[in-house]
Parts: C-alpha cells; structure tokens; sequence
C-alpha cells in the first residue's frame, strides 16, 4: 500500500527541512529548534473505526462546548453538584473576567485538540483534551502535500481522505464568526515561538492575514490592523496563537509585551470574535477531564462513545485511599503542567519517591489526578531499515464553526525511545501522518 | 486604562463626574468583570507625557444592602496566599465565636498591634506572605494579609481600592462577606469603613483594581506623579 512511499522517506524529510517544518523548545532557558522527524508509515485508520471515532469526538466537543458556556453563565452543572465548586474557582484556566461573555455565536471553543490512544482491543481512549490553543495540524498537511509529490502512485486511486482542506475547515469557522465583516488575521507571538511554522503555514494557507502583535491595536473598542502603509483596517477575528494570560497587559500579564492593550475590553464588547475564546483552560485542566463523561450525560442526555482513561481524583476521599493504596501501578499527573510535563510512574519510583509522591498528594489533593496506565497500541516505524514497534497518540482535530466537523485525519506522534510511554512532542519525537479510509 | 470612577452601588450616589486625558484621545465606558467603571484609550500620536484628571461630587451612605455571593472570593490568589506563620497567627488570633464582624475587629486588632506601616519596605508585587513575614508594609499589604486570613478562615474577602478624606494617595481596605451583606473594614487605620470612604473598584486582590495601567512604546525614561484631593463639601441630612 505504501512500499514506494517508504522508499521516499528521505526526499520528504529533505523537503521539510526546506520548508522549515521545525519544532522549537525551551530548554533550560534557552530556545533550540529541532526538525520535527517524518516517519513515512502513516496510520491507517479504517473507514468503519473512523465513523465512531467521528461520532465522539463531535459529542465530545459539543459537550465541552456547552459546558464552557454553563460555568461562564448559570453555572448550572455547579448548582446541580455534578462538578464540585473548587474544580472550578481554583482551576488556573479559569478566568473570572469571562463571567458572563457569550463569544460570537456562543462557541468557545473553535479548534479542540483530542489526544487518543487505541488500546489492545480496538478502542479508543482520550488521554486529554486541549481547547486552548492546539498545535500541530500544519505537520500532517505539509507530510500530505510533500507525499503526494514524492510518490504520486501510492494516492493514485487510493480511497484516502484528502487532509489538505484542514485550512478551509478552519476559513470557514473564522467566516462563521467573524464581527462586521471585519479583517481575518492569525496572530503569532512571533519568530521564536515553537509553533511559528505553523502560524506562517495556516495563514498562507487559509488566506488570512498573518499578524504580528504590534500589527493590531484597540481604539474606540475595536480593533485594527495597521497595515504596510500605516492604512487601518477592521479586525473581525482573531485566531490566536497566543495564550490568555499574554494577550492584553491591561486584564491579564501585565509585563506581556505580546499581548495587545485593551484587547479584552473589546472582545467583550462584541467587538471581534477570538479563537479559542478566552477561559476554555477551564474546561481542559486535567482535574476536569474526569467530568467530561458526566458532561456528556449531563449536556447532551446521551451516553459517551469516546472512553476516558479510568481515572482517580485524590480530591474525593475514596479515590485517595484508593491512589495511595495502588500508587505504584498508576499515573500520576500535576493538573496545572501541560506538554508532558509533571508526569510521574509509580512503577519506576523506588520506595523513598514514592512516599514523597503520597505526601504531596495528601498536602494537595485537587493538584494531581492519577490514572491507570492503558496498554495502548504501539505502531511500525522505521529505525534505519529497520521496522520497529513504538508507542504512539493521535491528535484528532476538531473543527467547531457553524456545525461540529472533525478533521479526517489527524497528528499521529510517536516516542523514538522505546521505553518512554509520553508521546508529546516537547518532548522529542517524530510525527506521521494518518490515514483516513474513505 | 483608567478605573477612577467611584463603584456604581446603591451607598454611593455620584452627583458629577468628568475624566479629562491629555493628550486627547476617545475614552471608552465600559465595566469590567466586577462591575468597575473602566474608560479605555489609545493615543496613536508620539507624546511626551500622560495626564488624566477625574473631578467630581459624590454622595455617600453608611448603609449597605444584602448581595448575593460570588464565590470566588472564597479562593486564594497569587497576591494573597498563607503560609504556615500565618496560619499560626491565625490560631493565636483565635476561631470566630460570633460571626465574621466579631473576627474581622480581632483580625484588624491583631495587625494594628503585630504589623507597622512603612512605605517602600513592599511593592506592587509583594505577597500577603512575605508582607506578613516583613512585618511591614502600607494599605495594600495590610489588606492584603487580611483578605488572605479571611479566606483562610472561609470568610469570603475581597480587595478595595478608594479614597478617604484627608488622604493625598489612593487608599485599599477590605469587603468581607458577613452572610448577607458585603461589610467593609480598614485594617490599615484599625477601623470600620464609615461615610468618609469613596469606594472605586473591587476585585480579588489589588491586580484586579489598579487605578491606571497603561503601555508606551518608546525607550523614554518613565515617572508617575498622583495627586489627589477628598474634600467634605457639606454634611448631607441623614
């Protein structure tokens, strides 16, 4: 199916390179960028598991959606006591400031990032959910358009999705919310932000205006684009690739000089639609993610398709016993990290750690969730010429404008070393793409 | 932008207000989340300078009506966290036996005796905590501490940033959430919020409320001068 692809492996990670298919990442302080390696071998995924895997995440999303919508309003699922008040009020993401604000046709969030596994059995899991700014999809799209050009007779009549229109999806939500008919932009931090490829690749892409944070300004309540000539122009919608606490000095971080003064006051005026809207973190923290089934049932009055991992809040009193008693078979995660930081094994601490891991739990149960380690599928990739199994994710995109639509394809990003179960690519790691059958 | 328009709430009846800025520029109206009057700007315009008046007649009440909570001043911020000393002073201070009134007086008492004023020893970034470890500090550590020891002790705090006669800075005490009625008191000056007082923002710590934030940019050197004038005009029949 694809034996001349893999042949090509080269030539394709030649081509990125040109391309500057690059990853950035902070370490120590100080900023490296590293290419961002392709393995040829997509992943396939069967029309018939592509169907389900479709349903739920559209339910899945909804769901969030609908949630986010509630704790900035009524806060119903609060008073109905499905998710406890300090899940809430101590969650970092979220936003007091949003109390209140429906964004541009009440979505908040626009592009949501779902990272899954399939375990042994066939089913999926979600690992996380990412509604803030979800990264990645520029990878499959540029590892399509550069396969496509170096073995055209592996897609010749082959029933594959095409993934390129990923930037029309994207168009089309930015036309859906857009205030007055205003300018379209995607705003980078700049250069050296990890991700600046794909901010260049989508802009380029979906036809939109690429922006630098001094580009854009607040007056009157509304913001402008200052363009070449120091004409001005309306700004409709912001895809934002900068997090909330950057993004107006005056509300959020005040030393930001990223971020753009008065910002805020403006989106919550009516005035331009942000993507993601600002405050989602709410509803991604990993302390949440263990309500999103109950939103499920709660939003929608419908069961989950979509599978959490099994998961133990130390917040409530049983699950605690229960993390304490089993430490050394689970997962431990720090809510508050992301990237694939701040997890912890049991099963590689030695005794000293782990007495340590069950104090810190004690001391601060809402800080940490803790999870049973699924036996998730690894997936070829090559070493040299060489096939080997790794572990890998999938980061499924979904798209939420004037209907939910889910991007059929996706980030497949596998470890390199075959002992690391952390998939993130902060941490190292290379990408495939991933197949969708028709 | 500016918040130096006094609260909207029902104790405090604004007879005229005007903000001027020089340069000129449009000044936006709006609320923030809160419910504090913010006015916003944008001066596109090389300037050397910054200036922004606010002049005006208000009317003011002691009485204050029942609120619903929000409870988010129940949680603590980065600005006021406890630490174990402060937790110890919190037993010597002793559990509330009679409501959050009775407290907040012994509270206020407490720092009266064990915390001294001094300007320059903080800053705007300093932390309830290390305020407390200093033992030192002006207006905003004060309140500060005590919003931090409220919540501690679940009583729902919050930040307020004001005037007060006499004064020739801006002020900040606390609202304390007595069950009913959002109550106010003045840990600085050891004393119960009365009439004297011009309440302008609240939020949950002093970050939510400052009077001014702006940016330049440019590399010039940069100063603030604040002046500020709380005249009694006539005493209103009560």
């Amino acid at each position: 199916m694809y034996t001349h692809l893999l042949k090509q492996k080269e030539a394709v990670n030649k081509w990125m390179e040109r391309y500057g298919v690059r990853f950035g990442i902070y370490k120590n302080g100080t900023f490296k960028e590293q290419l961002f390696p392709f393995d040829a071998i997509p992943r396939v995924i069967s029309s018939e598991d592509w169907k389900e895997l479709e349903r739920g995440l559209k339910q899945r999303v909804d769901a969030l959606n609908a949630f986010l919508r509630d704790i900035y309003t009524d806060k119903r699922i609060v008073k109905d006591g499905i998710v406890p008040e300090d899940f809430v009020y101590s969650s970092s993401g979220y936003l007091p400031q949003c109390e209140g604000i429906i964004p541009s046709k009440g979505i908040f969030s626009h592009i949501s990032g779902i990272d899954l596994v399939q375990s042994e059995d066939g089913d999926w899991y979600v690992l996380e959910d990412n509604l803030r700014i979800p990264s990645g999809a520029s990878y499959p799209m540029i590892a399509r358009q550069l396969t496509r050009k170096a073995s055209p007779e592996t897609f010749d009549g082959a029933r594959i999705y095409d993934n390129r229109d990923y930037a029309k999806l994207i168009r089309g939500m930015m036309d859906h919310v857009n205030i007055d008919g205003g300018l379209e932009v995607i705003l980078t931090p700049g250069r050296y932000n990890s991700a600046y490829f794909e901010h260049s690749y989508l802009a380029e892409k979906a036809g939109v205006v690429l922006a630098f944070p001094d580009d854009l300004f607040v007056e009157d309540n509304k913001v402008y684009y200052k363009g070449l000539f120091n004409e001005r122009e309306r700004v409709g919608v912001i895809y934002r690739r900068l997090s909330d606490e950057y993004m107006d000095p005056m509300t959020f971080e005040k030393s930001s000089l990223l971020g753009v003064p008065n910002l805020f006051q403006a989106y919550a005026s009516g005035n331009v639609a942000i993507v993601n809207a600002f405050g989602n973190g709410v509803a991604d923290d990993k302390g949440i993610y263990y309500f999103v089934p109950k939103m499920v049932r709660y939003y929608l009055g419908e069961e989950p398709i979509l599978k959490n991992a099994p998961t133990y809040l130390p917040f409530f009193e049983e699950d605690r016993k229960f993390v304490l008693e089993n430490l050394p078979t689970l997962v431990i995660k720090d809510v508050a990290e992301a990237g694939g930081y701040g997890v912890m094994f049991g099963r590689d601490m030695d005794e000293a750690r782990l007495a340590e891991v069950r104090s810190l739990i004690q001391k601060e149960p809402r800080r940490w969730i803790a999870q049973k380690v699924i036996n998730f599928i690894d997936l070829e990739i090559m070493e040299g010429d060489e096939k080997v199994m790794r572990k890998a994710d999938l980061r499924a995109f979904v798209v939420s404008g004037k209907e939910t639509k889910v991007w059929p394809s996706g980030l497949t990003r596998f470890t390199r070393d075959p002992k690391s179960f952390v998939v993130n690519s902060s941490q190292g790691g290379g990408f495939k793409d991933t197949w969708v059958m028709i | 932008m500016l918040r130096c328009v006094p609260y909207p709430v029902e104790y405090q009846r604004v007879l005229s207000q005007r903000t001027s800025v020089i340069p000129h520029c449009t000044v936006v109206r709006s609320s923030d989340t809160f419910g504090n009057i913010v006015q916003t700007g944008y001066v596109a315009d090389s300037h050397d300078a910054f200036m922004f008046e606010s002049v005006g007649t208000i009317d003011v009440s002691k009485k204050r009506m029942p609120e619903a909570l929000n409870p988010l001043f129940k949680y603590p911020t980065m600005l006021t966290n406890t630490d174990a000393s402060m937790l110890n002073a919190i037993k010597y201070i002793g559990a509330p036996v009679n409501g959050a009134d009775e407290w907040v007086v012994r509270l206020s008492e407490y720092l009266h005796n064990n915390f001294v004023y001094e300007s320059g020893a903080t800053s705007v970034t300093t932390t309830a905590a290390q305020a407390f470890a200093l033992g030192k500090g002006v207006c905003q550590d004060y309140t500060h501490v005590a919003i931090a020891m409220c919540r501690e002790l679940g009583i729902p705090a919050r930040y307020v940033n004001g005037f007060m006669i006499g004064e020739g800075a801006t002020h900040a005490w606390l609202e304390y959430y007595d069950g009913a009625v959002w109550q106010a008191y003045d840990p600085t000056n050891n004393r119960v919020v009365d009439d004297t007082y011009i309440k302008i923002a609240h939020g949950r710590d002093f970050d939510d409320c400052s009077i001014n934030r702006g940016r330049f940019c440019g590399t010039a050197q940069q100063e603030i001068k604040v002046s500020l004038m709380v005249e009694r005009v006539r005493k209103m029949s009560q």
